[in-house]
């Protein structure tokens, strides 16, 4: 009945329809373009939000991270290039498919089992959230420090293959969302003398800085390296080999629903996301399949699983922002800043304080699941064909000068822009050294409330920090964290054991 | 190898600067907790870390990482885009940031309009578009497109330069 009124209350926003179209469109085309993301749009487009109402601002970002998922096969299959590294399972097989002349075929499939995979994980959010939200609502200032460090440990082990380097990450923007006017004293810390700082750094410059700049610096270095893109032409002249049957579309149903099932299963976990759940999606199916040695020779089956999985990570990955107030992605962590934007606390109260506007972002999740489904069936082939056409040296260009733009509109501020282009150089050494930038944005986005938890409870405590261990669910939450980051530990030193026997080995 | 140990040692700086600038914080002693405390903490973990990381590269013997291609078979981190990292010059990699830096400059002096056309042209010319004529077309059409969509569309105030003036509408 709740998702009921959350489409009442959208056709109560007729505009709204427009920006879900809109961010159907722009995540697939973000997420087509090699090296974009549909992290890199929202960070261009959040300031522009800042115009919209509320539903139309979340609905618009919402469904470019569902989109941007799925734009992300368009490159793998087609140009055996990850679009967003949650296509890079796709890769296995749809290239091949396209090698085979068979593209039109592959982009379907993948469309579809996107479609599928999404749909899955936004019922699990829609009846889930606010389940849960009914028992996180007593918890305190303790329980949320305890949960805060939980999603610290567990992202900064979990992504990535360092440990210590995705602590590391996650410990980068915790310091840096400390800069600024302390909210208690008033008292500044580490400003440098700057009153620009006293407000802190923005979320948007550096999300443009990290996600986008760097990647501008990214493909200036590989264009001057002489890298080009690999691709194929495809063919048009087999009409099967561009068409799904309904034959095929059954044959995948098992395989749609058990990614499905795994992708919800990983999107609910803080940190993890859909590179991790199309590969794991990926390997299952392979393991189940009756014929293992097909998957990596161009197999339908081959492309829905991981499609299926890493759609079913986006409602999900939202189940810890609203249930908990912890962002289990990226983009969950910038709807926060959006959220907060329009003066709305998130956590398990928003379903008491925003009901109509939490489950109108749901309705207008599912209506955008069916618009990106929609324009990448019937267009998807084109939408692959016009990125052929169009060459790195001139998109880049544009995509540099917006981000500049959208850096500045968001505060009016020129040293936002040379924020931006600073924290592009640390975007840049990031990603080329192995750190997490989701790790980093996470971080800088909870660090605030985890040290506003943190004062409170000592506040509320007579025992000071034994506060902790007198509360269960912090105990239990804290407990967890530790056993993920003992659990992570074990498999690292097991993996390079068995590396140093595997080469001790051969030689 | 070389380039590992200068990532791990500018991390320990790294760690060890903010734990200074953390340390100047101002504390007051009517409060519960410190200013100061979470800073001092969250920095000193850094610099542990830093020198753990150090550490553990040694004792493993590290073998300097070309990482090209990736392995497709292991999880990659989300929304981080490339995978694979040629070597390049310094110059390549801070080509991008300084150039925006001048584009700060420009636009503080001569203005929105005129900053961003000279920046898209020379960008493009980076970028490797050598014809001229095609240059000049893009970067005013870039430029002007721009100016109309978000300094008059949306309304966002973009100050006129001090060094020159277009005085056209929507400042």
């Amino acid at each position: 009945m709740n998702i009921l009124n959350g489409f009442s209350f959208l056709f109560a926003n007729p505009t709204t329809f427009l920006f879900i179209a809109i961010g159907a469109f722009t995540g697939i085309v973000f997420g087509a373009i090699p090296g974009l993301t549909a992290a890199a749009a929202i960070a261009m487009l959040v300031p522009l939000t800042f115009y919209l109402n509320p539903l139309a601002a979340l609905a618009l970002l919402y469904v470019i991270g569902k989109s941007g998922r799925y734009g992300g096969s368009i490159a793998a299959i087609l140009f055996n290039t990850p679009g967003t590294a949650s296509s890079a399972a796709t890769m296995q097989d749809g290239y091949p498919m396209t090698q085979q002349g068979k593209a039109g075929k592959a982009l379907k499939i993948a469309t579809v089992a996107s479609v599928f995979g999404d749909t899955f994980g936004e019922l699990v959010l829609i009846f889930g959230a606010s389940t849960i939200a009914v028992y996180t609502a007593w918890f305190g200032p303790p329980e949320y420090f305890a949960i805060y460090m939980m999603a610290f440990v567990v992202i900064g082990s979990v992504v990535g293959k360092s440990i210590i380097k995705g602590l590391l990450s996650t410990l980068f923007g915790a310091i840096i969302s400390v800069v600024g006017l302390d909210p208690i004293t008033g008292g500044s810390r580490m400003t440098l003398g700057l009153y620009q700082l006293d407000s802190g750094f923005s979320l948007v410059p550096l999300l443009i800085g990290i996600f986008v700049i760097s990647e501008v610096m990214i493909q200036y270095v590989k264009i001057k390296s002489g890298e080009k893109l690999n691709i194929i032409k495809m063919k048009n002249d087999d009409p099967d080999a561009n068409r799904l049957t309904f034959r095929e579309f059954k044959q995948c149903i098992p395989t749609m629903l058990r990614s499905s099932a795994i992708g919800s299963m990983i999107g609910m976990m803080p940190g993890l996301g859909s590179a991790v759940a199309c590969f794991v999606a990926y390997g299952e199916g392979k393991r189940r399949s009756k014929t293992p040695e097909k998957w990596g020779t161009g197999i339908i089956e081959g492309v829905a699983a991981p499609e299926a999985a890493n759609n079913a990570v986006s409602g999900p990955s939202m189940v810890p922002l609203l249930t908990l107030g912890v962002p289990g992605s990226t983009i969950a962590a910038v709807l926060i800043g959006v959220f907060m934007i329009h003066g709305i606390q998130v956590g398990p109260l928003i379903f008491e304080t925003n009901r109509e506007l939490i489950f109108g972002l749901f309705a207008a999740g599912l209506t955008g699941i069916a618009m990106y489904g929609l324009i990448g069936y019937f267009a998807g082939p084109l939408i692959g064909r016009i990125i052929m056409v169009i060459p790195p040296r001139l998109l880049y260009p544009f995509i540099f000068l917006t981000a500049i733009i959208a850096a500045y509109s968001a505060r009016k501020s020129l040293f936002d822009v040379g924020i931006a282009l600073v924290f592009g150089l640390v975007g840049y050494f990031m990603r080329r050294n192995k750190y997490s930038p989701a790790a980093f944005i996470i971080a800088f986005v909870l660090t605030k409330g985890a040290e506003e938890a943190f004062r409170q409870s000592l506040l509320l405590s007579d025992s000071g920090i034994g506060i902790f261990l007198e509360r269960p669910v912090a105990i239990a939450f804290l407990a967890l964290g530790l056993a993920v980051l003992i659990g992570r530990s074990l498999s690292v030193l097991r993996k390079n054991r068995n590396g140093l026997k595997t080469s001790s080995g051969s030689s | 190898m070389v380039r590992d140990k200068a990532e791990y040692i500018s991390i320990i700086f790294f760690g060890l600067f903010c734990l200074l600038l953390a340390f100047k914080i101002e504390t007051f002693e009517s409060t519960v907790v410190s200013p100061r405390l979470v800073p001092v903490g969250i920095a000193g973990m850094i610099v542990v870390l830093g020198v753990l990381q150090f550490i553990v590269a040694w004792l493993a013997g590290l073998r300097t990482k070309n990482v090209k291609g990736g392995d497709s078979s292991l999880p990659l981190e989300d929304a981080e885009g490339s995978a694979a990292f040629p070597t390049p010059s310094v110059l390549r990699i801070i080509v991008i940031p300084v150039v925006g830096f001048a584009y700060i400059w420009l636009f503080f002096t001569t203005g929105y309009l005129i900053s961003t056309t000279i920046i898209m042209a020379f960008v493009l010319f980076l970028f490797g578009t050598r014809n001229p004529g095609k240059v000049a077309i893009i970067a005013v059409g870039a430029a002007a497109s721009y100016y109309f969509i978000f300094i008059y569309l949306i309304g966002i105030y973009a100050p006129p330069g001090w060094l020159l003036n277009l005085g056209l509408p929507g400042f």
